[in-house]
């Protein structure tokens, strides 16, 4: 139970940090400073169960005392805040998919006309974020008017691209 | 200790099994799709918990309140991690991101937004999501005009605007 107990009450307030901090400021570089506040919280989190272990107790939950506990901790909470990341560019940056659906819900019973939902989502809107998305993150580097990948997104496309090829998909977007 | 230890391990067994069942169905079975593999794959690796769990309860003396909550652990931590994998795969898919990056691979020489937009852009955007959601049954294409179809990703798209209310206090990235 103390597993359960003390690795959502962690990311709980991991959740919140986060929350507070977007609401004074918003980070240029987002995905870096949730890592910051979820891995920070539990590694603080962990010390501070291992530390008063023996008298911390949470709605009658004992603090974890074997090792173990703190590894099914550990595991519990990475895999939380990785989900939670993956989901969270989809949150931050409008999907082309759901802005769709949202337009075509909004023309109502009449249907929503092919050349109005083409006209309402131009590059501006749909690739050049997205661009700047990947240069603020410095995923890709501007080199006069070019536009380079950083040697630290090559892993990923190479991880991807090999992937895809192992399966024998063609290129997505 | 080497059950309780087991126990940190089982998510990581039901995410190999679902990655491998996921793959091998993809590659084995003929127009099975990749959504498909991906829905086959996880409830693969969930049955494999399910009885790997059903061993350890039939095999030790741990207290029923006690294993129910590291079922529930367990079963947090592999969902989180078959998600992952989801996103994973999907990444390859349908991000603009990873999508911009690998025409950005391809060209060793870097790429100009004029020349980026000639390789991706928005109407390639549109028409691979339009085909998407028609195929799914998401939105129905009829004289011309679009109509929802399902309500599944009307359903998503509202949970999606609550959250990016809650974060950032605005429907939009936009505004």
């Amino acid at each position: 139970m103390s597993v359960l107990v003390y690795s959502l009450g962690l990311v709980f307030i991991a959740f919140l940090m986060h929350l507070f901090l977007w609401k004074i400021y918003l980070p240029r570089n987002q995905t870096t400073v949730l890592m910051y506040i979820f891995f920070g919280t539990l590694i603080t989190g962990v010390i501070v169960l291992w530390k008063f272990s023996t008298s911390l107790t949470v709605f009658g939950v004992s603090a974890p005392q074997a090792v173990w506990e703190y590894l099914q901790i550990s595991f519990l909470f990475v895999s939380l805040t990785l989900s939670y990341i993956s989901t969270y560019s989809a949150i931050a940056a409008d999907s082309p998919s759901l802005v769709m659906i949202m337009n075509i819900t909004k023309a109502g019973v009449d249907g929503l006309d092919r050349e109005k939902l083409f006209a309402a989502m131009t590059d501006d809107l749909l690739v050049k974020p997205r661009i700047r998305d990947l240069v603020n993150a410095r995923m890709v580097y501007l080199d006069g008017d070019k536009y380079k990948i950083a040697a630290k997104s090559i892993l990923l496309i190479r991880i991807l691209i090999l992937y895809r090829k192992l399966l024998g998909i063609p290129k997505g977007g | 200790m080497f059950i309780s230890y087991l126990q940190i391990l089982i998510p990581f067994i039901g995410l190999v099994i679902d990655a491998s069942v996921q793959m091998l169905s993809f590659k084995t079975v003929a127009r099975l799709g990749l959504l498909k593999s991906e829905y086959i794959g996880f409830v693969a690796g969930l049955f494999s918990i399910f009885l790997i769990e059903f061993y350890i309860i039939s095999t030790t003396l741990i207290p029923l309140i006690d294993v129910i909550a590291l079922l529930i652990a367990n079963l947090i931590t592999y969902s989180s991690l078959g998600y992952c994998y989801f996103s994973f795969v999907n990444l390859g898919e349908t991000a603009r991101r990873i999508r911009i990056l690998r025409e950005l691979y391809d060209s060793k020489e870097g790429l100009c937004m004029e020349k980026i937009l000639e390789r991706y852009n928005a109407k390639e955007i549109i028409e691979k999501r339009i085909n998407r959601l028609v195929n799914n049954g998401q939105i129905i294409y009829k004289d011309g005009r679009y109509y929802i179809g399902s309500p599944v990703m009307l359903s998503m798209a509202r949970i999606i605007v609550i959250m990016k209310l809650i974060i950032f206090g605005k429907r939009s990235e936009f505004g």
